[in-house]
């Protein structure tokens, strides 16, 4: 591969070197290359391809606030763009270096702080990553009850900067909930600290920040809620007619006011993929019996075949007798579990779903992280997956998931959960394989898909995305979403990075965004 | 305008109503909003969306920026949008919550669409008597961490704490009284009661659970309706976990006069 050698200058490179020292920056080919792309799928695809992304300058690793502060300065005087870098695990390209420049690396600011067990409260450096974080916290007597599928692979910084929700999210909240305080180093280059104003008055910067996608500034540290262990967990596995059945018992649950830290629905691809596990043992014959060699084809040389005719295939999966799963999980007080347990599973009875017993859910929770890195076996299958995850209310539920599905169906094979649920309405997560082409066809295909997806789920009144963020990948729909509320943001960007250097071309078309690079 | 969506539990609202007519409409359907304004039933939705009102049942419903889940703004300028109800996104800043508290800077609310809930099916009220506020502010901890979630929570110290426990004829000395108030189904609050008092078993916390229709006229009445709550934030967030009022930084203050001279 031939890389372009980055477009720097001496003295720029002096100015660095004066901040960070020699071992705080990079200019080689190999860091730039790795550090060109995220987790996104696209970006694989390409590289599948031997096709680049567009690749950084530089990647620098600040170690405290005052060095970035310095950095901000830098890049304002010499208008190089600056891209935060956390674990590198978003995948909607956030932290692809659209017009080159800075990728800053946040990692080497990965202290927790405090813990303050009066309030409750745990103060850390914003490049912690998520999994030291909670495993910290759980040596003390605490966890953050944050658990996305990526908390070996993601930062502190990137949970509130995407917006990240857990899989224990109805119990302990999403990263909203959980953040107090912030501190900021804005694309101005002032540090701004943001305090809790919940339930009182006065702008809440908190929520300015969460979600903004390094686009206003870097996180540096945050105040966080946290909670004592819980002393007990319990697990349950149920099986619904079909996805109907199914939703209408996790509304029911959610609007109940009950709290159960885990409640995953699986449409019956996905319950079948699911109960492929071989610990799996709660399971029905007639699942076994069709999870094995559904699971063989997924891992298989002949899945190019079956992904070639969706149209056709498609179809029969959608209808096949699995049923629908439902696990969760409940934590907290014995007295408390138990009585939630009791509750739920009257609720679910009355709607006829089968009591599989605990395993599904200690199984589900022994896996709760590997599931999601089985992607890359997949791309030497000749196949390429995504998953695009949104949300809505109750009443929209149905039609959202029939009419996703529907729109993608007929260009790849789809498979949905139901992955966070509230009083209000849930989340779908959908994951689509398609068969991988050569790079022009797998890339239009790719986009293809998404589109058909995001449409189809605007067109149905959801929202775009419920936790993996916007990025590059979906900020052309953004617009539509925000419709006149995007004026907003718009004001907050004008104010925070008024010179346009902070990760440009992401969360939402700028008129003004520049694209020359120079420094 | 009034409209209920009962699948999703969302009530549409012209925010100009206020919250006690607000709350008798959804009464008659069997529900709540779960908003108790301190600044009083009377107030209008749109001053509580505004100001961002403490809500005195905020440990069980959460404050007014979770109730919300979307509605039709207007900035001042007049750009009009509707933000879609949805119970979660991550398309970026939170646009509710960051219009939500600004006191019309970014926005005012037109219409709005907030998280309704069934009545609860059982209300208990507990008194608990602990040897100083520590240890009472101790109880609290457990509860909460337990993820046991009054309707409202009290601690009374000496004086005021034995003025309530004689107006309900007990007969106790106590340093100070915990009262708090359970909501919810009839079997989860049961298993709360059970659950507070066994989390506390080791202190030896003395427990009342006042059930007289008499002596629970009395607590919601001095306890609740009558409260004079205005610094109940300020006296209370600690317990949730969460800073009481603090003042405004720098970094608000700056946005907040840009905001003025460059308005949305
Ligand atoms: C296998 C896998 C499973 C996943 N499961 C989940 C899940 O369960 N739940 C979930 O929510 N997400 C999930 N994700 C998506 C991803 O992990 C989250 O979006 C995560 O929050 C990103 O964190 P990160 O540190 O890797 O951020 P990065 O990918 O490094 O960055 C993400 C965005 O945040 C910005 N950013 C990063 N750090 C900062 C900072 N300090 N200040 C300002 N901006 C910053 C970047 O510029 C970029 O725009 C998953 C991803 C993978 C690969």
């Amino acid at each position: 591969m031939q890389f372009e050698p980055p477009k720097l200058k001496k003295h720029f490179l002096d100015h660095l070197e004066a901040i960070v020292g020699p071992d705080g920056y990079s200019v080689k080919n190999l860091d730039r290359f790795n550090y060109s792309r995220d987790s996104n799928f696209k970006s694989t695809i390409r590289i599948h391809h031997s096709a680049l992304e567009p690749l950084p300058d530089v990647i620098v690793w600040p170690k405290d606030t005052r060095q970035l502060q310095a950095l901000v300065r830098l890049a304002i005087r010499t208008k190089m763009p600056m891209i935060p870098f956390g674990g590198g695990s978003g995948v909607c390209g956030g932290t692809i270096a659209e017009t080159g420049g800075m990728i800053v690396d946040m990692k080497k600011m990965y202290r927790l702080l405090k813990v303050d067990s009066a309030n409750l409260l745990a103060t850390a450096e914003a490049g912690i990553m998520g999994y030291t974080l909670e495993k910290e916290l759980q040596r003390k007597g605490y966890t953050l009850g944050h658990f996305p599928s990526s908390i070996l692979c993601a930062s502190l910084g990137g949970y509130l900067a995407a917006r990240s929700a857990g899989q224990n999210s109805t119990r302990y909240g999403k990263i909203e909930d959980m953040v107090r305080e912030l501190e900021v180093v804005t694309g101005q280059g002032e540090i701004v600290q943001t305090r809790d104003v919940e339930n009182g008055d006065g702008l809440d910067l908190n929520q300015i920040f969460t979600g903004s996608e390094g686009t206003l500034g870097f996180i540096t540290r945050a105040v966080l809620k946290i909670y004592p262990l819980a002393p007990c967990q319990a697990f349950r596995g149920l099986r619904f007619k079909n996805m109907k059945t199914g939703i209408e018992a996790v509304r029911r649950i959610m609007q109940t006011g009950l709290k159960p830290s885990v409640v995953r629905l699986y449409d019956e691809i996905d319950t079948l993929l699911f109960m492929g596990y071989k610990k799996n043992k709660g399971i029905t014959e007639v699942v076994k019996g069709l999870a094995s060699p559904l699971k063989k084809l997924f891992m298989s040389t002949s899945l190019w075949g079956a992904l070639s005719a969706p149209k056709l295939v498609s179809p029969v999966l959608q209808h096949l007798p699995t049923g629908c799963l439902l696990i969760l999980m409940h934590e907290g007080v014995e007295r408390l579990v138990r009585e939630e347990q009791k509750i739920i599973m009257e609720i679910c009875r009355d709607l006829g779903a089968e009591d599989l017993g605990e395993e599904p859910g200690r199984v589900w929770h022994e896996h709760r992280y590997s599931v999601s890195y089985k992607a890359s076996p997949l791309f030497h299958s000749g196949a390429f997956i995504d998953t695009i995850e949104v949300a809505t209310t109750w009443d929209k539920m149905e039609a959202l998931y029939s009419a996703m599905l529907k729109a993608m169906s007929s260009h790849c094979l789809v498979m949905a959960h139901l992955s966070h649920a509230y009083p209000e309405g849930g989340s779908f997560y959908f994951t689509f394989l398609a068969s991988l082409g050569g790079l022009k066809k797998s890339e239009a295909l790719y986009d293809l898909i998404w589109d058909k997806g995001i449409t189809a789920c605007q067109e149905t009144g959801g929202v775009i995305s419920h936790h993996h963020g916007v990025g590059r990948l979906k900020k052309k729909y953004v617009d539509r979403e925000w419709g006149g509320g995007a004026a907003l943001y718009r004001r907050f960007k004008d104010y925070y990075d008024p010179h346009g250097i902070m990760n440009p071309g992401k969360l939402i078309e700028l008129k003004r965004e520049k694209k020359e690079k120079v420094a | 305008m009034f409209h209920l969506h009962k699948i999703s539990l969302i009530a549409v609202v012209d925010p100009e109503m206020r919250v006690i007519d607000y709350e008798q409409k959804l009464n008659a359907e069997g529900l709540t909003s779960g908003y108790r304004p301190v600044t009083g039933m009377q107030t209008p939705l749109s001053a509580c969306l505004a100001e961002r009102t403490a809500n005195l049942f905020f440990l069980k419903y959460g404050g007014i920026e979770e109730l919300c889940v979307g509605g039709a703004v207007v900035t001042p300028q007049g750009v009009a949008f509707p933000i879609k109800d949805y119970p979660r996104a991550a398309t970026g800043c939170d646009l509710r919550r960051v219009v939500i508290g600004s006191r019309g800077l970014l926005g005012q609310f037109r219409e709005g669409s907030l998280k309704v809930f069934p009545l609860p099916e059982a209300l208990v009220w507990g008194l608990a008597l602990f040897e100083g506020p520590e240890a009472a502010l101790e109880g609290v901890r457990r509860m909460v961490g337990s993820f046991i979630r009054p309707l409202f929570v009290r601690i009374m110290e000496e004086k005021e704490g034995s003025g309530l426990l004689r107006s309900l004829n007990l007969s106790e000395e106590a340093k100070v009284v915990l009262a708090f108030k359970l909501g919810g189904l009839k079997g989860m609050v049961e298993a709360e009661r059970e659950a507070v008092m066994k989390l506390n078993e080791a202190d030896n916390v003395l427990f009342h659970w006042p059930v007289r229709p008499a002596e629970v006229e009395v607590l919601d009445q001095t306890l609740i309706v009558r409260e004079p709550c205005l610094d109940f934030w300020t006296k209370y967030a600690p317990l949730a976990g969460r800073n009481p009022a603090s003042p405004a930084t720098d970094g608000e203050e700056a946005l907040k006069k840009y905001l003025r001279e460059n308005p949305c």
